[in-house]
């Protein structure tokens, strides 16, 4: 009898501790988080989750200056862009939303059901209580709004970085003049082939290097020198998919001679971003048709691999309808404010108040060049930026760029004066491409079909595409492939956009 | 009255002596606690989610708060132009696992059961262990490099045999082979160690008949060690088709792309692809649970059939 007593007891017990130790463990979680917010001087904590675009995380004195400057105790999750839309798609079933949650644009249209829900912060009435914000541009706010409401703050980038990136002494040593037309461009990537420009005597080397990516890779840039529109044409009352063009089979074409003739990667459907840099970096290939402002990593690294090694940039490529370039909208990602881990009026304000901080003169140029003597020196009211500072910029400062909001229209912000020349080109181009960007009509237009099943549908379209580049299919295969997309939804989605754009 | 004695008499017999055995045994019942914690927190609870199949789920309303729609979801994936060709694709890579996949261990087993050197046989056993530790990416990745066109080993051997240097990683044609191919090199050695367990119990002596009455070596194979091991080889075929539709979705996600998505879109790569990344949870559980019933069906039928085959099946 005493025994049993015993065990039961001791069974009781043991209940009551593991119900303890579960009761304990949040709040335990709870008062290390409050004894990191004292050792910010009571400051309130702000929790971010942002996409790690760089190898590293910024340096942690950095922060810690920014939360002097800023009065709060930051906690950011850095989570590698490459699993980012997981990792936040997982955070959102999970009920783990940081205070404010960094969101692609490409991954917007994922999260307007969520919106929609109730899941985030409203932010639109709160923006004119603050000095920075209250700046933030009325027309890219519109172009982020869900159902007229306004839910980010956005990071902005430039309309279109497209453009090519080339090895410049391969084309002193071909004694080639940059290409400015299209028949130019399949000239020198032909030569890069087969005119063996590296002089090793081998024929190793090949043009174009390419990856998996119909709109980041060489494709929709190619395409849209050709006349191909950005992923909607306007015709005549009609909404014309960009596939369904002829300058889209014209693309389509090139990159099949491209292929067929070995000028590409013949891998390039299956070949990540890292393997594309690689055969540049290592002087396999001598074409990379992509973002311009990449050409200060890719030369830092090629220089590396041969010290040779020089890069110039294109970005005006005439085609059949004159210059041409597509873009994206003019915010590259948002802050949404979720409403599990902001739970008052009170806080969300506080969190507002930190992003706005950011955004005054101080903070905002710590995050952008770093601290002066170590990353950047004064010149006047510019800074410059020293080449022997690149990677220490890159390394400890780099990744916070994620962070800033609206940068581009940022007054607080200081001019650079006489930096990497070749920086300085991409950012000329970049600024270039403004005067003939092609914009996708439907940026702002609303297809519940399009946000329902547009991703998976344009699946179709990619997989279409590529069979079409490797010569698996002919035209009358493609455009079959496209009824299969239309029959699908995509007649549906055409229907919805129309009925958006020219109203009913 | 008496009715009512007769219900009540078993029932209250029954309690008494449960609550009895329940005490003489409490230790055992203690002891078997954690395993049943174990199926009931983290096989059993977990099945409450299935209720999102039927509900257009959004994670902020949560599992209580979102709207019901009853069978939407199923009626999308049987009416998606796709459905029959994804569904013929994994029961394709099942039917290819069993076929040719599934011998192999038994086969490796008999061989290795035949080696007579023992250094010779622990080296090789370990040997053929290895592979089931690597994870698919490397496997992948490295039969990438192997098999690119831009250099890879397998092409290069081809052009300088003056042979056509075939895209592999890019047609529909190979990516079966080269699916099975993998299975085959990382799983054939460990599914091994069940089968060379079971040989090791066979009794000696039926072998020492067996050469007595002058039975060669594959006839020792053929009349004691496969009749000895065939109950744990149903059994096992049992639990893999069990698993049909478990081909690894790492593994079939990264050999998926562009080109051979025709043959290699399997049911959980659909999940992912048009489900989970999409943020189409209620989609991708009724997906999911489609599958689960399909599972079930063919592992009750499979049992059937072997107890009906005379042998014990797995319940």
């Amino acid at each position: 009898m005493i025994r049993l007593r015993i065990g039961r007891m001791a069974g009781a017990s043991l209940i009551v501790s593991c119900a303890l130790l579960l009761v304990l463990l949040p709040s335990c979680a709870r008062s290390d988080q409050s004894q990191q917010a004292m050792a910010g001087g009571n400051a309130p904590t702000v929790t971010i989750m942002a996409p790690l675009h760089f190898p590293n995380e910024p340096d942690p004195g950095i922060i810690r200056s920014i939360e002097q400057l800023t009065g709060v105790h930051l906690s950011i999750e850095w989570v590698p862009d490459e699993i980012y839309a997981d990792k936040m798609s997982t955070a959102l079933t999970s009920d783990s939303l940081k205070k404010a949650t960094f969101v692609k644009y490409t991954d917007y249209i994922l999260m307007k059901n969520a919106i929609r829900s109730g899941a985030f912060w409203e932010i639109g009435g709160y923006l004119n209580d603050y000095p920075n914000l209250r700046r933030l541009s009325e027309s890219i706010l519109k172009q982020t709004a869900v159902d007229g409401n306004i839910y980010g703050l956005y990071t902005e980038r430039p309309s279109s970085r497209q453009g090519i990136i080339l090895r410049q002494d391969w084309l002193d040593e071909l004694q080639l003049r940059k290409p400015a037309t299209l028949d130019e461009l399949y000239e020198v990537l032909r030569q890069f082939t087969y005119g063996d420009p590296d002089r090793n005597g081998r024929e190793d080397t090949i043009g174009l290097t390419d990856r998996d990516d119909l709109v980041f890779g060489a494709f929709k840039t190619l395409s849209s020198y050709f006349g191909t529109p950005n992923n909607w044409g306007v015709e005549n009352r009609k909404l014309v998919p960009e596939f369904e063009t002829k300058a889209y089979v014209d693309t389509m074409n090139y990159m099949r001679r491209l292929y067929e003739e070995k000028l590409v990667n013949s891998d390039f459907a299956v070949t990540s971003k890292d393997v594309q840099r690689n055969m540049l970096i290592q002087g396999k290939a001598g074409a990379y048709i992509g973002s311009m402002t990449d050409v200060q990593r890719l030369s830092i690294e090629a220089k590396r691999v041969n010290p040779k090694a020089s890069f110039t940039l294109v970005n005006r490529v005439e085609g059949p309808d004159g210059y041409r370039v597509w873009s994206i909208p003019n915010f590259n990602g948002l802050f949404l404010f979720s409403k599990n881990a902001i739970k008052t009026e009170e806080e969300l304000k506080l969190v507002l108040q930190f992003f706005d901080r950011t955004m005054d003169s101080d903070v905002a140029n710590l995050m952008k060049y770093g601290v002066e003597g170590r990353h950047h020196v004064k010149e006047g009211d510019k800074v410059y930026l020293p080449e022997e500072t690149t990677q220490l910029r890159v390394d400890e400062i780099g990744s916070l760029y994620t962070l800033m909001i609206a940068d581009l229209s940022n007054p607080n912000l200081m001019k650079v004066a006489g930096q990497d020349p070749l920086l300085e080109e991409a950012e000329r181009l970049v600024s270039d491409n403004e005067k003939f960007l092609v914009r996708d009509p439907t940026a702002q237009l609303d297809s519940p079909t399009y946000d329902e099943k547009g991703t998976e549908l344009y699946r179709i379209v990619t997989d279409a595409t590529y069979h079409y580049i490797l010569g698996q299919i002919d035209e009358a295969g493609f455009r079959k492939e496209i009824d299969k997309w239309k029959r699908a939804g995509g007649s549906q989605i055409i229907q919805e956009y129309e009925q958006a754009y020219f109203g009913p | 009255m008496r009715e009512a004695n007769v219900r009540q008499g078993p029932v209250h017999g029954t309690q008494s002596r449960l609550s009895k055995r329940l005490a003489r045994n409490k230790w055992l019942y203690v002891m078997i606690l954690p395993g049943l914690l174990y199926f009931l927190i983290f096989k059993y609870a977990p099945m409450y989610g299935l209720i999102i199949s039927f509900q257009d789920y959004k994670p902020f309303d949560g599992i209580l708060g979102s709207e019901w729609v009853g069978f939407e979801h199923f009626k999308r994936l049987f009416t998606e132009p796709d459905f029959v060709n994804i569904l013929t694709n994994t029961l394709i890579l099942f039917g290819m696992n069993l076929v040719f996949y599934f011998p192999i261990p038994i086969i490796l087993a008999l061989m290795l059961n035949e080696v007579r050197l023992q250094l010779f046989k622990r080296f090789f056993q370990t040997l053929i262990y290895l592979p089931h530790f690597m994870s698919w990416v490397i496997i992948v990745s490295i039969s990438y490099v192997m098999l690119t066109m831009d250099g890879g080993m397998i092409n290069e051997l081809l052009a300088s045999l003056g042979l056509q240097k075939v895209n592999f990683l890019l047609s529909a044609e190979w990516f079966r082979p080269m699916y099975i191919i993998q299975v085959i090199w990382r799983e054939a050695g460990w599914g091994t160690i069940i089968y060379l367990a079971a040989i090791a119990s066979i009794d000696p002596q039926l072998y020492e008949a067996a050469r007595m009455d002058g039975a060669g070596r594959l006839r020792q194979i053929w009349h004691i060690t496969l009749p000895a091991i065939r109950s744990v080889i149903i059994v096992l075929l049992i639990l893999k088709i069990g698993d049909v539709l478990e081909l690894g979705f790492e593994h079939v996600y990264l050999l998926l792309n562009s080109m051979n998505r025709s043959v290699a879109e399997i049911i959980d790569t659909y999940v992912y692809t048009a489900g989970l990344q999409q943020m189409k949870f209620s989609y991708s559980t009724a997906i999911g649970f489609f599958k689960s019933i399909v599972g079930l069906v063919l592992v009750v039928l499979a049992n059937r059939l072997a107890k009906r085959m005379g042998e014990e099946g797995v319940y």
